[in-house]
């Protein structure tokens, strides 16, 4: 796949390593800015609320403020 | 002329010679005005001897003999005579060398008139090397044992082996054009296949010096462009047979298993790499999970503190000042609204309080309860705040003991809550942040405060909860609280 990658990029090596690290950059900046932030809510590590149905609850019990 | 009756070489001698010549009077300095006569009468000698013999273009045997008495001759001799197959002398002597050698048989090149100026020079350097040798029939096997003729003119063919090597890659069809054009002296194509990597030194295909691994190309940047996509490794075709042009290149034949062997070996790399990029991609969001969102979260909440204390007017100081009844109406989900200080936690812990708890507020500090009660009122004041990631305000909250203080901090006032208690709950135990809690439907008759967070702290399987209940309220104006001038 990467070597099938490189030998797709043309011109020199150095251009190629360019090439090569804008994508890597690029990826990195998918990565970081949309696929994790949107695969975060979706994990269960950062649940820190009394649910997010505690809310509704409290008018549900005829609590709040 | 009678050396080269079917060929153009005696009227034109061949690029090799020339150039060799020309190459060895220029370096040498041999001057034909101070040629020494011993020099002259042995050429003289040699001259009537081949004629003697009846040197014909088809008798290697003369040259052979020819050249092996040059050889035993002063090197400035021999420099001078070895080239006598061709076009020797008529341009360094033009007057002098006539009168000597006359019935030189090898010397076509007197046909020339001088005038006629320096012959055209080869656009590049081609050392006399292989073809002047191989040219020889008699050179690779003296059958007389005779010292090698070939023998002074070893240095220069042997030193100029590389550039002769890069002239054939270059001028290849010229230089087939030059062989042609010697009928009479070229051996068989299977002898000069032989003698051609021996006259260079040995040699061979393998030897070869790749060129595209020059480091120096780099430097020219029209090259950092051009398409090198090479061919796939099976379709090479090996080194090109251009490095010895009298053998073409033998096209590669393709060998099916090695290929069959490579198409699953691709297979599995490719799979291989795929699951080596899953499992980067995996790291990649720990990194991302445990640093980058800290400091991603860290950034906003420095943001929302610095507006904070930029809306917040700074209040003039007065000694007895009453707090402020504040209405905390208007406040969007999102917006922070007040600054939490917990000494426990660290002389410097001050959070920002954002209306909300989903995880966009909590990646911008701690969560408000939308529903639950506003700081100071009468109810649950509840608030949420990650454990860890997303800049973990309450990382340390279970360091928290009974009579902490818990000072919050809003446009006007410092509330300053006293922790009472703590628990550790389900998930789902809403009941906590009630107005009372764990007692739904209760009327509130104090102000509390409830703290919330994930337990353990890597895992969302519990929550750890703090209660506590106002203590005091304090204006701003007035000063600072003593917890947080320590």
């Amino acid at each position: 796949m990467y070597g099938w990658i490189w030998r797709h990029i043309p011109g020199h090596w150095i251009v190629k390593a360019i090439w090569a690290v804008t994508a890597i950059l690029f990826v990195l900046w998918l990565l970081f800015e949309h696929a994790f932030p949107w695969i975060d809510p979706r994990l269960p590590f950062n649940n820190v609320t009394v649910d997010d149905s505690g809310a509704s609850a409290l008018r549900a019990f005829g609590g709040g403020s | 002329m009678e050396r080269h009756p079917s060929s153009g070489a005696g009227s034109e001698p061949t690029t090799e010679q020339e150039s060799w010549f020309v190459r060895r009077s220029a370096a040498g300095g041999t001057d034909p005005g101070v040629r020494d006569e011993a020099a002259a009468s042995r050429m003289k000698e040699i001259d009537e001897g081949s004629e003697r013999k009846g040197t014909s273009a088809a008798d290697p045997v003369g040259r052979e003999i020819e050249d092996a008495d040059l050889a035993e001759a002063r090197p400035s001799d021999v420099n001078r005579a070895a080239n006598n197959g061709g076009a020797v002398g008529q341009e360094t002597a033009p007057a002098e060398q006539p009168a000597t050698a006359k019935p030189r048989g090898t010397a076509g090149g007197l046909q020339v008139p001088p005038a006629a100026g320096p012959p055209p020079l080869p656009r590049r350097y081609v050392a006399p090397s292989a073809s002047a040798l191989t040219a020889n029939p008699g050179v690779g096997a003296d059958p007389l044992g005779l010292p090698r003729p070939g023998t002074p003119k070893a240095e220069p063919a042997s030193a100029s082996a590389d550039r002769d090597e890069s002239a054939r890659d270059t001028f290849e069809p010229r230089e087939s054009a030059d062989h042609g054009s010697v009928p009479a002296r070229e051996p068989v194509g299977g002898e000069q296949r032989i003698q051609d990597p021996i006259s260079r030194g040995g040699m061979v295909a393998g030897d070869r010096p790749v060129r595209a691994a020059d480091p120096f190309s780099a430097l020219d940047i029209r090259e950092w462009f051009r398409d090198t996509r090479a061919p796939r490794p099976g379709a090479d075709t090996g080194p090109s047979g251009d490095a010895f042009p009298v053998e073409p290149a033998e096209p590669s034949v393709p060998v099916p298993p090695a290929r069959r062997r490579s198409a699953r070996a691709t297979l599995a790399r490719g799979v291989g790499e795929v699951l080596v990029t899953l499992g980067l991609v995996i790291l990649l969001f720990c990194v991302y999970q445990l640093f980058y969102t800290n400091i991603e979260s860290n950034r906003a909440q420095a943001k929302i503190k610095n507006n904070l204390e930029r809306d917040w007017k700074p209040a003039e100081h007065v000694p007895d000042a009453r707090p402020v009844r504040e209405s905390f109406s208007g406040i969007g989900v999102g917006n922070a609204f007040a600054l939490m200080h917990i000494p426990r936690l660290g002389r410097d812990w001050e959070k920002p309080i954002v209306e909300g708890i989903s995880l966009d507020q909590l990646a911008h500090g701690l969560g408000h309860y939308p529903d639950s009660a506003m700081p100071g009122k009468i109810g649950n004041f509840a608030v949420a705040g990650h454990r860890a990631t997303h800049g973990e305000p309450f990382r340390n909250l279970n360091e928290l003991r009974q009579g902490d203080v818990v000072i919050v901090e809003t446009e006007s006032n410092w509330y300053r809550y006293v922790i009472d208690s703590n628990q550790i709950v389900d998930p789902t135990d809403v009941e906590v942040v009630l107005p009372v809690p764990n007692q739904p439907g209760a009327k509130p008759t104090e102000r509390l405060i409830t703290l919330t967070t994930c337990n353990p702290r890597w895992a969302s399987t519990e929550r750890l909860i703090y209660w506590g209940h106002l203590d005091s309220v304090m204006s701003k104006a007035a000063g600072t609280p003593a917890e947080l001038l320590g």
